[in-house]
């Protein structure tokens, strides 16, 4: 058995136990953070991969092990992934949301990122109301404030340049990261070209998923957005975003 | 020329047309600033804000594609137009061999997904006047209030 299996049987084991137990059993504290030791060094690893930036590392191995707190909490063990497998990007995203926030606070001038927050809540309800997306008039008048504003605000959320996380992800074709999302299913129904299908595999799940369905399955941002509960300025960053990393990717690799 | 001094104004009632022309390096680094003039102008004619993401994606990858293709050192022209409630881009570089797009690409692909209409035109013309030309059109998806 490798170290990486025994690791998975002893997690497994105290998975089942955790769901034998009532949810008020005091002996559940006690397993979860049995959990969380065992993995924690995975914790440490992937707050590692992102050593040399400003952040020093053990904040970074906070935030990581963060997110391997919250995978303990959520992890079900009945939908026949691995818990490493559900673990890993629910890890990453916390780190990724950890630098998303303070390069955000870092860029953004105040009233730009509350500007940019009050427009993805306003866009959100006018989009309900209207059931299409709003246009920078609507919002305008739905806030109060001007188009020229508005424009101000849809476009800070973009020009940040967001520090390419996902290269520090991509380390090598061995890493488990690149390995994870291979089972997302839907992207194979079309005819992905040899030279996109490296690329697209180290996308990010979540990013990937709304890659397909924006341009494979056609369906518009703000439909993307009330699907995954996002506001449609995220989902558009994203998407942009996830655009330029598969560019850049491809032209590495004509 | 006097018609297009007040381009906004024109615009936003939809029914002017303007033009805005830029001549940058094909440098990826002035995207930006391509994205900002797109958005200004679809901002101007009241597109709704999901066809004004896809338009700064749209031209992100159109404009990008020229670049890629771009002789070094060279200009890249970009013609920006408005009119009947859609936005035009349009590309050019100089290439120093024939340029060709390729329309299985995930890029065309995209460009297709995100613009209403697309097209590509490689001009020969001598070796110094060869050029590749991309262009695209985004049409306002409801009518303006």
């Amino acid at each position: 058995m490798t170290e990486r299996e025994t690791l998975a049987s002893t997690s497994d084991s105290l998975f089942a136990e955790l769901a034998e137990l009532r949810t008020d059993d005091p002996r559940r504290k006690e397993i979860r953070d049995r959990l969380v030791s065992l993995y924690l060094p995975v914790a440490r690893r992937i707050a590692a991969r992102f050593r040399g930036r400003r952040e020093p590392v053990s904040d970074l191995e906070q935030v990581a092990a963060i997110g391997l707190i919250k995978a303990v909490e959520r992890f079900d063990p009945s939908r026949g992934v691995t818990f490493l497998a559900y673990a890993i990007p629910t890890m990453m995203g916390e780190v990724r949301r950890y630098f998303r926030d303070s390069a955000w606070s870092v860029r953004l001038p105040r009233r730009l990122s509350e500007l940019h927050l009050a427009l993805g809540e306003a866009s959100r309800e006018l989009a309900q109301q209207l059931g299409s997306a709003p246009t920078p008039r609507q919002l305008a008048e739905h806030l109060q404030i001007t188009v020229a504003e508005v424009q101000e605000g849809l476009e800070a959320g973009e020009s940040y340049r967001a520090i390419s996380l996902d290269n520090a992800l991509s380390e090598g074709p061995e890493s488990p990261i690149n390995r994870l999302g291979d089972e997302d299913p839907g992207m194979d129904l079309v005819e992905v070209r040899a030279s996109l299908r490296p690329a697209l595999e180290m996308i990010p799940d979540r990013e990937r998923r709304i890659l397909k369905m924006r341009f494979f399955e056609h369906m518009t941002q703000t439909q993307i957005a009330t699907q995954l509960g996002l506001s449609q300025m995220h989902v558009s960053r994203l998407l942009a975003r996830t655009l330029r990393t598969l560019r850049e990717r491809m032209s590495e690799t004509p | 020329m006097d018609d297009n001094l007040n381009p906004i104004i024109d615009t936003a009632r939809g029914t002017g047309t303007s033009r805005v022309v830029v001549t940058i390096p094909p440098d990826p680094d002035r995207l930006e600033l391509l994205r900002s003039v797109a958005t200004a102008l679809a901002v101007a004619l009241d597109f709704d804000i999901d066809t004004l993401a896809d338009l700064r994606m749209a031209v992100d990858e159109l404009c990008s594609m020229a670049m890629k293709r771009a002789r070094p050192n060279s200009e890249m022209c970009v013609r920006f137009e408005t009119g009947d409630g859609a936005v035009s881009v349009l590309a050019e570089v100089p290439v120093s061999e024939p340029a060709t797009v390729d329309e299985d690409s995930f890029g065309w692909m995209v460009l297709q997904t995100l613009a209403d209409s697309v097209a590509w035109t490689a001009h020969s013309g001598g070796v110094e006047n060869q050029r590749l030309e991309v262009r695209l059109r985004m049409q306002r998806r409801q009518e303006p209030q």
